[in-house]
């Protein structure tokens, strides 16, 4: 018979002496004989498996930009992910209006958005995109991580933002940041990477960037030996520029002997989500 | 607890389904007009539903419309003379139409002679409907901000020959002009399946 | 099948043959017969040589001449090649006569087997052999032998018929396989004939084949090119239909009279009509004081725009100011009135003012109208005495 990943026809002859001689071919399928061809790594395989959305830029954007799309990216994935009851603005607007007139909704003020639950969720969620921004200013930042469920090291899923192609141009010569946020957002939309997924419960998200060694982040703490998750449901998001980029306006990228500079800060506090 | 499954269990008819439909615009419309800024959020309340916190308007003259509307919309749904909801947004200062939600509606006229209801549990069909209204709000991420100070229309693409009722005058499409459009996910009852989308003016990346 | 059946008669035979020989055996003891036996056998040998053309064999009589009573009345014949015809003919006849029977196939086919029976001759030799012989103890056995023997060739005759029929049957057999083959041959010859016919006709196929070849090609160029307008066109009615596009002939588009849209406008419309009044009205005014001319009074209120619920709060305020006015003077006039009344019970004295700084003083008791004291009040002194009227 033929054997996986031979292709030669296997063919059994009859004893001698009976009437006919049959002769069987065997035809390997196709797709085992797939296998014969290069071998694929193990890695690659992970990549194929795992999905992303890419999103090119025409032109070169800005840190704040970067800082903006790493920001967004949280309150959406948060919202999207159950973990808040309505997009991060609103709900900062209700809480406000519920513990200043009391809450529309009838309920004792250990839950709801009079709750002190949902004032602390909102002042550390502050708190993480604050501190973000503060590290945008500080260091290039290639990679973010958020991770919801399990911890920071096996998380039950998490959303890579990859900003290794971005191409860091100054505020002037930059494109405008709300155009560029829209872009990442549309084509996360046509994605369609959430509808799919089963309902998360209320769990912890935990955040994490890569940023240089120096930069002096005071906030993120730096984790040394800290590896990408290989398990758990993984989304990346991959953010590069293309097109006429002013030479002079975007500042190199990061070389690739700079890497071992580059190391992972995750931030002190877990995000606890809530309900309403 | 009881009732809920009891409930669960009895299947989809023809009128429960066009009430399915007629709530979920409501919820949507609703929706719609706080995430696009069409009234100010101070007019607006909380309300818990398909597992998620939807906001509705508590405005008197628009919540009379759009009882009006969706009243109207859950006997065309029963009939099966409807085929289309748009909820138009227009610039008030010249009336230029901005953004157009479009509900496509494909229904099972076959529903009408059937005895026994269709099989398919209230969960999964609110699941669906929880994943539209996800991606209503999602929406806003990438939709252009409405600068002007904007109104809206309900129009209804109904059957040609049908009577137009008391209250109701026919309109024009209003299109837009140069626009980009984006499909949201589709639910179905078994009998009425809804297709959104939104077409909004393309404007230029800079 | 005749080699089996030939062989099977051989062997029958050889058995036979074997009875005969012990048959023989036991008639040792008739020598006397031997010279009649003699006699017969010259006379056989004789017959023989005339009727076997060319084959010669000698009938020895010399040796034992044992008569097998087992089978006398038969004599088997066997063609060129078969040891031991000649010693059975030699031991087994003597003078005896025989009739060969030469059985032929049909077709030509001769057969190598040659059955020969003579009966009546051995009858004849055995009757004469058992009335020289002791009779008694083996007649029976003779008798029963020759039974055995007569059946035998019966057997062998039914068998032979058989296989007469079996031979024909299958040479007729053969001979329409034959005609078969023949038949199939000439169509072959004919098919043959055909196709060199017909591979010049191949020619023209082949160039068929071209055309049909580049017709195919051309087919599906066109149906790619087809597909490729198909897509774009379901592409284009895509957006069409996202864009809300629909057939007016099936469909028509609806809405509720009093909608927000149209409410809005109809507020814009009127804001802005409004907002056009004024602006022209504030145009006059500008006008008019460009030119220097004095403010109408329809026009005074122009100015300051002021909303219809505030013109009617002023006119309320005025209104109630106005008969606040009213009832002020209502009040002032009796309060004046009681005021000068009591003056004049009191003091006895009326003062009235005629004119302006003139005042009248009359006493109560004045007896005529006239009879009053006229006073001027020049600013700040005391009133002057004008004249004193006493009588008219």
């Amino acid at each position: 018979m033929a054997a996986l990943g031979g292709a030669e026809p296997a063919a059994v002859v009859a004893a001698p002496g009976s009437q006919a001689s049959l002769a069987l071919a065997v035809e390997t399928p196709p797709a085992l004989q797939r296998g014969r061809g290069g071998r694929r790594s193990r890695r690659s395989v992970l990549a194929a498996l795992s999905p992303a959305v890419s999103v090119v830029f025409p032109g070169a954007v800005s840190r704040e930009s970067c800082c903006r799309f790493a920001c967004e990216l949280l309150k959406h994935v948060l919202h999207q992910r159950h973990q808040l009851p309505l997009p991060y603005e609103q709900l900062v607007y209700f809480c406000r209006r519920a513990t200043q007139d009391g809450d529309v909704i009838k309920k004792p003020t250990s839950v709801g958005l009079a709750s002190k639950k949902c004032q602390q969720v909102l002042v550390e969620l502050e708190g993480v995109l604050q501190h973000l921004e503060v590290m945008f200013s500080l260091t290039l930042v290639p990679r973010v991580l958020i991770l919801l469920g399990g911890n920071a090291v096996s998380p039950k899923e998490f959303y890579e933002l990859n900003l290794e192609g971005i191409c860091v141009g100054s505020a002037e010569k930059s494109l405008k940041t709300t155009p560029c946020v829209r872009k990442l957002f549309h084509s996360l939309f046509i994605a369609d990477v959430f509808s799919e997924l089963k309902a998360l419960p209320i769990t912890g998200t935990v955040v994490m960037l890569q940023g240089h060694r120096n930069c002096g982040a005071e906030w993120f703490r730096p984790k040394l030996n800290y590896k990408v998750p290989t398990r758990g449901r993984k989304l990346t998001i991959n953010l590069s520029c293309d097109g006429d980029l002013d030479i002079s306006a975007s500042a190199p990228q990061i070389m690739t002997s700079a890497w071992e500079d580059y190391i992972w800060f995750q931030a002190p506090v877990t995000l606890k989500g809530f309900h309403e | 607890m009881a009732a809920q499954l009891g409930r669960e269990q009895q299947g989809i008819t023809l009128r429960g389904s066009a009430e399915i439909v007629a709530e979920f615009f409501s919820y949507g419309i609703n929706s719609i007009l706080y995430q696009r800024g069409i009234y100010p959020p101070e007019t607006f309340t909380r309300v818990q539903k398909y597992g998620l916190t939807l906001l509705v308007t508590t405005d008197p003259e628009l919540k009379n419309y759009l009882n009006n509307v969706v009243e109207q919309m859950k006997e065309w749904l029963y009939k099966c003379t409807v085929q289309r909801l748009v909820v138009v947004i227009s610039s008030i200062e010249n009336n230029e139409v901005l953004e157009r939600w479009q509900f496509d509606i494909e229904c099972d006229k076959n529903a009408k002679g059937e005895s026994a209801p269709r099989e398919k549990s209230q969960k999964a069909i609110q699941d669906e409907i929880r994943s539209v209204i996800r991606q209503i709000t999602a929406t806003v991420t990438f939709l252009p901000l409405l600068e002007t100070a904007c109104a809206f229309d309900l129009l209804i693409y109904t059957d040609k020959d049908l009577v137009v009722p008391e209250k109701w005058e026919e309109s024009g499409p209003q299109f837009i002009a140069n626009s980009e459009e984006v499909r949201l996910r589709s639910f179905t009852t078994t009998i009425h399946k809804v297709n959104s989308m939104v077409a909004y003016k393309k404007d230029s990346f800079p | 099948m005749l080699e089996k059946a030939r062989q099977q008669l051989q062997e029958e035979i050889l058995q036979i043959q074997s009875q005969l020989l012990d048959e023989k055996k036991k008639r040792e003891q008739h020598e006397a017969l031997v010279r009649r036996l003699q006699k017969r056998v010259l006379l056989l040998t004789k017959v023989l040589q005339s009727a076997w053309m060319g084959k010669t064999f000698t009938v020895e009589i010399e040796k034992e001449l044992h008569l097998s009573s087992s089978c006398p009345s038969m004599l088997l014949w066997f063609g060129s090649g078969l040891a031991g015809c000649d010693t059975v003919v030699s031991d087994a006849w003597q003078g005896v006569g025989y009739s060969p029977v030469c059985v032929y196939g049909g077709h030509g086919l001769p057969l190598e087997m040659w059955a020969v029976l003579e009966r009546d001759g051995m009858r004849a030799i055995l009757e004469s052999y058992d009335s020289e012989l002791t009779p008694a103890e083996h007649s029976p056995q003779l008798n029963r032998r020759m039974r055995e023997a007569e059946e035998m060739v019966q057997k062998l005759h039914a068998h032979n018929a058989e296989l007469e029929v079996q031979m024909s049957q299958v040479l007729e057999e053969v001979g329409s396989q034959k005609q078969r083959a023949e038949m199939l041959e000439v169509e072959m010859k004919a098919l043959k004939s055909r196709e060199c016919a017909a591979e010049q006709s191949t020619f023209i196929t082949k160039e068929e084949v071209d055309t049909l070849r580049l017709k195919i090609e051309e087919l599906e160029a066109e149906r790619g090119k087809l597909e490729e307008q198909n897509r774009s066109l379901e592409m284009k009615l895509e957006k069409l239909t996202m864009q809300g596009d629909y057939d007016p002939s099936k469909t028509k588009v609806l809405h509720f009279s009093m909608n927000p849209a149209s409410l809005a406008k109809q507020q814009r419309k009127e804001e802005q009509q409004q907002l056009q009044e004024e602006c022209e009205r504030l145009r006059e005014l500008v006008r008019v004081l460009e030119a220097g001319g004095s403010i109408h009074g329809n026009l005074e209120g122009v100015g300051s725009f002021q909303s219809p619920q505030e013109v009617a709060e002023l006119k309320k305020q005025v209104e109630s100011a106005e008969l606040k006015n009213q009832r002020l003077k209502e009040i002032f006039q009796t309060k004046i009135q009681e005021f000068r009344k009591v003056c004049y019970t009191l003091t006895g004295y009326q003062i009235d003012i005629t004119t302006e700084n003139q005042y009248r003083l009359t006493s109560i008791y004045a007896e005529h109208q006239g009879d009053c004291l006229l006073f001027k009040c020049n600013g700040d002194s005391a009133p002057a005495n004008v004249t004193r009227l006493y009588s008219g």
